[in-house]
């Protein structure tokens, strides 16, 4: 710092021209109002972390970096960079408008500064002054309008690159229905983004005879969130499946239990995560059922999930809790396999937490209890999942969408 | 749901060999950087043993928890903890919901955390 402020110190104002003819922003000034400026702008130091100006204040400075580098920013986005030979503060220094951004020195800088009363006395005595500021504005202008026609297109590029990933995402959602006799389901997926964390999926198990159900709900929201969701929701799959399969890939003659399926499945998905992406902390609520289609049996497994909806046919609801902490965190994590049975006319609906959390314009909570209420007496899927959506969306009024809604539902006909 | 997290740090709280740790505000996606960077520090710097106190947490997203989660990993490998004392009563909520229960021992005075090491 004494070195820089040394050495900036010592300058005569014959140095500070030479500095200012390199300042691209007065390329078109003349040699005599480049020396109007140097005689009258003043030295400063910014020492290391000092704001030097602050977004939405009111400032009637201008300066030339002539050495350093000091960074343009809001609040914690960075903006860009500016060093020697750069300048800033010129729209407050030259208009009523507060500062347009905050800047900060990155290292200790030596700064010349000049004010709007000082500016304007030199815009006085030079005639070509008022000018040749002009012409570097309009470049200055022109050169930002430039970057932000290069900006828009790497936000268009990267927009496209969204909606590849929501596409091939939403082929992660199963689209064809579950033809099973008897049976039904219905579903409802709204992402809060392009891409989501949540998914559901529902397919056979050919091995002990079952369809599978499955919600789950990935921490976190955005990419890293849409791509552990297809980790999670393929590796369930295939895990369910491979008791299909013998090992040199004949179909399997064994019939495994419930119990088997669905504890080795979680349990494999929770070791794999656990180990293998230790260090990103990423998990998944999840609860996972799998029916008998004749008898209407019903086994699950709840890793840390919202409470699913046995909807009776008397309009009784029971509540299916956790029997696991959440998946893909704790390695050692046990989960318990619970059993249930769905009567002719009854209805199993799950949800995520963007459901039971939907906040209205308030801050106020949709709740379980709601999710509950919009539940009675539906006997079937589709008045389920239509009602609880309905009631959910009714409540959200105009609030932004926080987080992923999802819901599937599976209803047993009468016969 | 989001707000300011103040990270407090006792090295002095009665057991030398570990850290306690008051958070207050709220632990959430715009806050567990700030728990994140501390306990790297901490850790960077030969700290093995941490006590949580949660009493002044009000709200603990999932990002709150991934940091906890994040804080045990890192201690795991030398053999040290992470203990939680006093959750809000929405912290211990979410705790039981999510099973965090089941991993992290939870204390309700800080003398009973301290003895535990």
């Amino acid at each position: 710092m004494d070195s820089l402020e040394a050495a900036t110190r010592k300058d005569t104002v014959e140095d500070r021209t030479r500095y200012l003819r390199k300042v691209s922003f007065l390329q078109h000034a003349s040699d005599q109002v480049l020396e109007s400026i140097a005689t009258v702008m003043q030295f400063e130091i910014a020492p290391a972390g000092h704001e030097i100006v602050k977004k939405g204040d009111h400032g009637d400075t201008m300066y030339f970096v002539a050495g350093g580098a000091v960074r343009v920013h809001d609040g914690d986005t960075n903006l860009t960079t500016l060093g020697s030979g750069d300048m800033f503060g010129e729209i407050a220094a030259l208009s009523p408008k507060p500062r347009t951004a905050s800047i900060t020195a990155e290292v200790d800088c030596a700064l010349y500064s000049i004010n709007q009363q000082l500016l304007y006395e030199v815009f006085d005595r030079e005639p070509g002054a008022a000018r040749s500021i002009i012409q570097g504005l309009c470049e200055h202008e022109s050169n930002f309008a430039h970057e932000v026609s290069e900006r828009t297109a790497q936000i268009h590029k990267f927009e496209a690159e969204m909606e590849i990933g929501r596409r091939i995402q939403k082929g992660f959602l199963p689209s064809m229905p579950l033809e099973v006799p008897g049976w039904c389901i219905d579903s409802y997926f709204r992402a809060a983004r392009e891409v989501a964390g949540d998914f559901f999926d529902y397919f056979e198990v050919r091995s002990c005879g079952a369809m599978a159900i499955v919600l789950g709900d990935v921490c976190d929201k955005g990419v890293g969130a849409a791509l552990f969701m297809t980790l999670f929701r393929s590796l369930i799959r295939s895990n369910a499946q491979s008791f299909d399969f013998t090992s040199d890939g004949n179909a399997s003659t064994s019939s495994p239990t419930y119990d088997q399926v669905l504890g080795q499945t979680v349990r494999i998905v929770n070791q794999y995560v656990a180990g293998t992406h230790a260090n990103d902390s990423m998990f998944a609520t999840l609860f996972f059922a799998l029916i008998n289609p004749k008898t209407g049996e019903l086994a699950y497994i709840n890793a840390g999930h919202e409470a699913a909806c046995l909807i009776a046919k008397d309009g009784e609801i029971r509540r299916l809790d956790s029997t696991g902490p959440v998946v893909g965190l704790f390695a050692e994590a046990k989960y318990g396999v619970e059993n249930a049975r769905m009567g002719e006319g009854e209805v199993l609906l799950v949800f995520s937490d963007g459901i039971s959390e939907a906040k209205n314009e308030l801050d106020q909570e949709f709740g379980d209890e709601q999710v509950v209420e919009s539940l009675r007496n539906k006997t079937s899927a589709e008045e389920a999942v239509s009602s609880l959506v309905a009631a959910t969306v009714d409540f959200a009024g105009t609030a932004k969408q926080f987080d992923d809604m999802t819901v599937i539902a599976v209803e047993r006909h009468n016969l | 749901m989001s707000g300011e997290l103040q990270i407090t740090v006792l090295t002095d709280a009665g057991n030398e060999h570990v850290t306690v740790l008051h958070l207050k505000g709220s632990l959430d996606s715009n806050t567990h950087k700030e728990l994140e960077s501390k306990a790297d520090e901490l850790i960077a710097g030969g700290t093995k043993n941490f006590v949580v106190e949660l009493t002044d947490i009000e709200y603990m997203g999932s990002a709150g928890l991934r940091a906890l989660h994040g804080m045990l990993n890192g201690v795991k490998g030398s053999g040290g903890a992470v203990k939680l004392l006093k959750p809000s009563d929405q912290v211990a909520r979410v705790f039981k919901t999510l099973g965090f229960d089941q991993f992290f021992e939870i204390f309700d005075s800080v003398e009973e955390a301290l003895a535990s090491f």
